[in-house]
């Protein structure tokens, strides 16, 4: 049976002068989302934080499929995290989770 | 060689992180803006982007307060950049640079994208210059006045369209704070209505005929279009 609502995973990273809480980067990237694409868009898009690294600072976001470009539209416009500068960039879209855990054991030292 | 390209990276504070990032993130080519520096830095920081495997593109920002001012500048620099942007104030100051074809870009401050008109895109069609959108100076304004300038944008991606002027998209960044990765840029061009297919062509293909064009045409072997010195001599 297909899935009416598709998912796709999207890591980010978050670059920020210091360490940012799981909190704060959920509410900047949610009121980022809503400032574009308004509460219905947010609804449509099913946005949520599956986990987020405070340590080194990288996330993985879930959304619908055909939110992902707009998903990573909103992280662009995230230039400051509570009054310090931030830059959230995204690292790599996929449909499963587990890929997004490979990539991240893959590029660890990078990170 | 990585085919993302992002042609505005403006003075950049510290050039060896910038570089390491951009080329982490999948940019084989940058153009750095540099102010009329001399030509020892230039190839200084050629040599530190091919480290991290980074081609890096000497690029002139041009601010004319007048026409005269403008076509004086371009005479003495179109030889000396691989790009040349001219950042437009004024009505005539774009409509002159739309219509010169020694002018690779034309960059707009996101107030002064409501400038661009039919004018300038009919002028713009015929001498191959390409507009650009910085996504810096838009993320930067105050929120309140982003309806008014996703509106220009909207109009100005509508008037490239219909004209078949190319759009370049690039971070118009200075550190590694405000650098974003390439399909994060073709995302973000695509709210304004562009194709996924075309949003990602902004940052990897059209970019990069421009610079190869303008390489080609700096070269000691150009003599025309389409005409090169093979041999010289018996």
């Amino acid at each position: 049976m297909v899935k009416l609502f598709r998912q796709r995973y999207l890591m980010f990273k978050v670059v920020c002068g210091k360490n940012l809480g799981k909190t704060e980067v959920w509410k900047a990237i949610v009121e980022s989302f809503r400032m574009l694409f308004g509460v219905l868009g947010l609804s449509q898009a099913n946005l949520t934080l599956i986990e987020y690294d405070e340590k080194k600072q990288v996330g993985v976001l879930r959304c619908s499929h055909k939110f992902l470009d707009a998903v990573r539209a909103s992280l662009t416009f995230i230039n400051q995290i509570n009054n310090e500068k931030a830059n959230v960039y995204s690292l790599r879209g996929s449909g499963t989770l587990k890929t997004l855990r490979e990539f991240k054991a893959k590029i660890a030292g990078k990170l | 060689m990585k085919r993302f390209v992002d042609l505005h990276i403006v003075n950049p504070s510290n050039v060896e992180d910038v570089f390491r990032f951009l080329s982490l993130l999948g940019y084989g080519m940058v153009g750095l803006t540099l102010n009329q520096k001399p030509e020892k830095i230039w190839e200084n920081w050629k040599k530190l982007g091919e480290k991290f495997g980074v081609d890096v593109v000497s690029r002139i920002n041009l601010k004319p307060s007048s026409t005269r001012e403008l076509l004086g500048w371009l005479g003495n620099l179109r030889r000396k950049f691989e790009l040349i942007a001219v950042t437009c104030e004024s009505k005539p100051v774009l409509n002159v640079a739309a219509r010169d074809h020694r002018v690779d870009l034309l960059n707009l401050t996101p107030l002064n994208l409501r400038l661009f008109d039919e004018a300038a895109a009919g002028l713009a069609s015929n001498s191959n210059v390409a507009l650009e959108i910085s996504l810096n100076p838009i993320v930067k304004m105050e929120r309140k006045m982003f309806p008014r300038i996703f509106f220009y944008v909207r109009r100005c991606l509508n008037l490239t369209k219909k004209y078949g002027i190319p759009v370049v998209v690039s971070s118009g960044a200075s550190n590694i704070l405000e650098v974003k990765p390439p399909r994060d840029l073709a995302a973000f061009i695509q709210i304004f209505g562009l194709d996924k297919e075309i949003a990602l062509k902004t940052v990897s293909e059209i970019p990069k005929k421009i610079v190869e064009k303008n390489r080609e045409k700096l070269s000691k072997d150009f003599v025309g279009v389409g005409v090169r010195i093979v041999k010289i001599g018996g």
